[in-house]
């Protein structure tokens, strides 16, 4: 208090109000109105109550865009260091040196891991990934209609719908056949002079893993081919850069990120080098200090807003840079063999989640490979009547696509956490409700 | 102070070589999937945990954060990040749940996200609060579109937006990027919006005028009121820019002041961790005759239980993948509850004290242009020094204090944007106040040498942009 004082002393005022003779009397707001503060072991101790309302310890076959993977505990380690946790973007780079080149390996382990030319330093998550990748279409060639498969969910189209609004493009959906993989020939029928791009998804909307995507390259015309995919397939699954793709996106939260109730998520976007000057978002270089040591900066930074402002290629300026630490640190422990051994993992356990509930009676909707997310034949709702076992899982089609025309689809996701023994588990109580 | 910065010439993680200890005991088959599926090859590292730990935390100490010392970007709002949030975003019990949980199951979640709407509505005086948008531009984003849509449902063609010339980047970007035009208007002497040429700038085109109260100067709009009438006269909006919130809380606020849509960047006012980048939060408040607009779900509470409802026939759909940051979220809660009303309005006092108490030590010394009384920040002009922002910045770091906020706003010249935020004391001020000082007596090419005691000297920025070397 005294020290308040005397720095009003200083400016010759008397009291705090003195600061603010500027708000006018019709504006002076009374009280908040949310009451007094807490202790700090208070503070905690109400988070805990509240913490302890959520079931928790529950067996989970929930995933769908949101994946509950291993985390090695080094990872939350480092990111709890207050030099990368308590800090803000690079502005000033001599002094952070340790975020920069952490920037720039994440977009070289990320442009590896999806085969492509470069990485940006990251969006707010996959969907507005998708949005700024369709806008950046729109720059490449300033064709206006995207097309899109069937199998897209609703919260990821509309998404993307908002991104593109402002530019008035036109959102077209192409078929997904009975194998569960893209009808080629209908997508083939809609691409014309005027599509901008094509959005692929591997896995798809109903978890395929899907050989057709490999073709679109030869059919795409003119088009900008946008790739979505699960970055954890990639261990083992053809990447983006093998089937030309000309930017990929993805949403990281698979790479060592908590599931959170779905946020704050990392949105990962890779593309070809030739499009670089119309891509969103910072970009990390490598350069020299005045001394000739390896040195990192933000650079082509002429594209974004504080500088180019209304005409910026994004509005993106706070993005996800702790979670592009969680992503590189979570890929350098991991390895490639880690990484496949995940992936591999996961389709190991999505076979044996189809041959299971298959003995159960649950069939699984297709036969083709599917990666997490299995999709069945069940007419029943079982979301709650699992749940009071302790298990999650059982989410509808019907919830993510509400007019679809697979009704009764319904989804159990599995992951290299979920082995024989969980699996089991979920057969038994399947059986009884 | 003597300080230096700790250098590594630390290798890139891909030429670190030790094998990898990553372990899951469960066997698979190599060679499970399909020839036709497979990825030719993979090179990411194979590093040992140990190796991977320690490049990081090499890494780290080559990174200046607020917890060594004063930060004071300009509008970043750097304040102190308290670590029972930190503690209580590590809690199993709110790290790990999945957003399509049934919603019996999240009920814990559920409350403190309809808690910290409640809270936000109280501090901004608005009536209704999404919390999905991701960051504070995402949050003027999700505004530009509820104007899209808002005017769109009234058969209104309004294509316009008008912004001041002092106005953030990010909110030109974002109208634009909601498909509008932006008009921008001038700033008048007190460096506040010229009425005038707000007057001229209006017409039925106009669907909105974005601002923030107070003004990236850290000067307070005092015709906010007339502004307010100006704007709603001619059937338009107007748009709080809430990056700038914490100067007013228990102040007045966006919803007093007249502005009929709010975002607010939480990690700038209520103090979560800024990531080195991100992630941040962006909720966006609005007045009622809007709250039909805004993106589903917003969290409901029937008196019984909490749930996600959809149920905004007007709705602009959804802005980000789910909910929100929800650990962003949850510390932003926390940081409320602790401090209560008396915390938050004692957090605006000190933070305007802070910046006004450092303004006039330095002012003799350097411009500090406009309207004289600021609020949580203020910018100064190194032009009449004979010397540029640039380098007197370059020159703090060596002191291990960060450089405030450079060449914004645009407006001033030489500019430098400074928000010490109200954590910090009146001896960081003070020895802020004699460095900056300090590097008007120390000759030209001296300055323009620094910094010397960073983990590297200048950097050459040319040369990153003309090799564009963006990864391995
Ligand atoms: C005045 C102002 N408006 C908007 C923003 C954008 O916020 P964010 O970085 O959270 O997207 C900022 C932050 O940099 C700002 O200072």
């Amino acid at each position: 208090m005294d020290e308040l004082l005397s720095m009003l002393n200083f400016m010759g005022m008397k009291e705090p109000e003195d600061l603010f003779s500027d708000v006018p009397g019709s504006v002076r707001k009374r009280s908040i109105g949310i009451g007094s503060g807490l202790d700090e072991h208070q503070v905690v101790e109400r988070a805990l109550e509240l913490g302890r309302k959520n079931s928790i310890g529950m067996l989970n076959f929930l995933g769908n865009g949101i994946y509950d993977r291993i985390i090695p505990e080094a990872v939350n380690y480092i990111l709890s260091k207050p030099e990368f946790l308590d800090s803000y973007t690079p502005y000033q780079p001599e002094i952070s040196q340790g975020m920069l080149q952490s920037l720039f390996e994440y977009q070289s382990l990320i442009s590896d891991l999806m085969a492509m030319d470069v990485t940006n330093a990251s969006m707010y998550d996959g969907y507005s990934a998708l949005g700024e990748a369709a806008r950046m279409a729109y720059r490449i060639n300033g064709k206006k209609k995207i097309l899109i498969p069937d199998s897209t969910y609703d919260s990821k189209l509309s998404v993307l719908k908002n991104y593109v609004w402002g530019l008035n493009m036109e959102i077209i959906r192409y078929k997904i056949g009975n194998d569960g993989m893209i009808d080629l020939d209908d997508l083939s029928s809609k691409i014309d002079d005027e599509t901008s791009a094509v959005v692929v998804e591997n896995p798809n909307g109903y978890g395929i893993l899907d050989k057709n995507v490999f073709a679109v390259k030869d059919i795409k015309k003119d088009a900008a081919l946008i790739a979505y995919v699960d970055p954890i397939s990639l261990g083992a699954v053809k990447p983006p850069g093998e089937y030309g793709a000309d930017i990929a996106v993805a949403e990281g939260q698979q790479l060592g990120i908590p599931m959170n109730f779905g946020g704050p998520l990392l949105g990962i976007m890779s593309f070809k080098m030739d499009h670089i000057r119309r891509s969103p978002g910072r970009i990390i270089g490598e350069s020299v200090d005045s001394n000739g040591r390896r040195a990192y900066v933000m650079t082509l930074q002429t594209r974004e807003q504080h500088i180019r402002r209304a005409k910026a290629t994004s509005n993106i300026c706070s993005n996800q840079a702790l979670l592009t630490l969680a992503a590189s640190a979570y890929l350098s422990i991991m390895g490639s063999s880690g990484l496949k051994k995940v992936a591999l993992l996961t389709i190991k356990h999505s076979r044996m989640l189809k041959e299971k509930l298959s003995a159960a009676g649950i069939k699984p909707y297709f036969d083709t490979e599917s990666f997490s997310d299995v999709m069945f034949r069940l007419n029943r709702e079982v979301m709650e009547g699992l749940a009071s076992r302790g298990i999650l899982g059982g989410l509808k089609l019907t919830s993510l696509i509400k007019d679809t025309s697979l009704r009764d689809a319904t989804f159990f996701t599995v992951t290299e956490k979920t082995d024989a023994e969980k699996i089991e588990k979920l057969a038994k109580a399947l059986e009884v409700i | 102070m003597e300080f230096r910065q700790a250098y590594y010439d630390e290798p890139l993680i891909k030429d670190i070589r030790s094998d990898s200890t990553f372990k899951i005991s469960e066997d698979v088959d190599e060679n499970l999937l399909s020839q036709d599926l497979k990825r030719k090859d993979l090179n990411l590292p194979e590093v040992s945990e140990v190796d991977v730990v320690r490049h990081y935390t090499r890494l780290s100490q080559m990174n200046y954060t607020v917890d060594v010392g004063i930060y004071p970007l300009g509008s970043c709002t750097m304040k102190y990040n308290p670590k029972y949030a930190d503690r209580i975003a590590s809690y199993e019990e709110f790290r790990n749940v999945h957003p399509f949980q049934p919603e019996s199951t999240v009920q814990g979640t559920l409350q403190v996200m309809y808690e910290l709407q409640e809270f936000l509505k109280k501090i901004s005086d608005m009536d209704a609060v999404t919390l999905q948008p991701m960051a504070g531009a995402d949050g003027e984003f999700t505004g530009i579109l509820i104007i899209k849509k808002y005017f769109e449902d009234r058969h209104e063609d309004r294509t316009e937006i008008i912004i001041p010339d002092s106005a953030h980047g990010t909110n030109p970007a974002s109208a634009t990027m909601g498909g509008f035009d932006v008009v921008e208007i001038p700033s008048n002497s007190d460096g506040m919006v010229d009425l005038s040429a707000l007057k001229a700038a209006v017409s039925k085109k106009t669907a909105a005028f974005m601002i923030t109260n107070p003004n990236t100067l850290g000067i307070f709009e005092q015709h906010i009121v007339e502004i307010a009438k100006i704007i709603h006269d001619a059937g338009a909006l107007l748009y709080y820019d809430g990056a700038n919130l914490n100067a007013i809380f228990g102040i007045t606020s966006p919803g007093i002041m007249g502005f009929d849509i709010v975002h607010f960047n939480l990690h700038k006012s209520f103090a979560t961790p800024h990531g080195g980048g991100g992630p941040g939060a962006g909720p966006v408040a609005v007045k009622a005759f809007l709250s039909d607009f805004l993106p589903v779900p917003v969290v409901g509470y029937d008196g019984r239980r909490y749930f996600l409802d959809y149920g905004r026939k007007k709705s602009i759909g959804k802005v980000s993948s789910f909910y929100g940051s929800f650990s962003v979220l949850l510390r932003a809660w926390s940081y409320v509850i602790k401090n209560g009303d008396e915390g938050l309005k004692n957090a605006t006092i000190r933070a305007v004290l802070n910046s006004n108490y450092l303004k006039k030590k330095v002012e003799g010394y350097y411009e500090v242009p406009y309207y004289p009384l600021k609020k949580h920040e203020f910018v100064l002009s190194t032009e009449n020094t004979g010397r540029r922002a640039l380098d007197i910045g370059k020159y703090l770091l060596d002191y291990g204090i960060h450089s405030p906020t450079v060449y914004f706003p645009l407006i001033v010249k030489e500019a430098m944007m400074i928000e010490p935020t109200e954590t910090v004391s009146k001896a960081d001020l003070d020895t802020y106040a004699d460095v900056l000082i300090s590097a008007l007596k120390v000759p030209e090419e001296d300055l323009k040498s620094r910094p010397r005691n960073t983990a590297v000297s200048r950097i050459d920025e040319v040369k990153a942009a003309r090799d564009l070397k963006v990864r391995w």
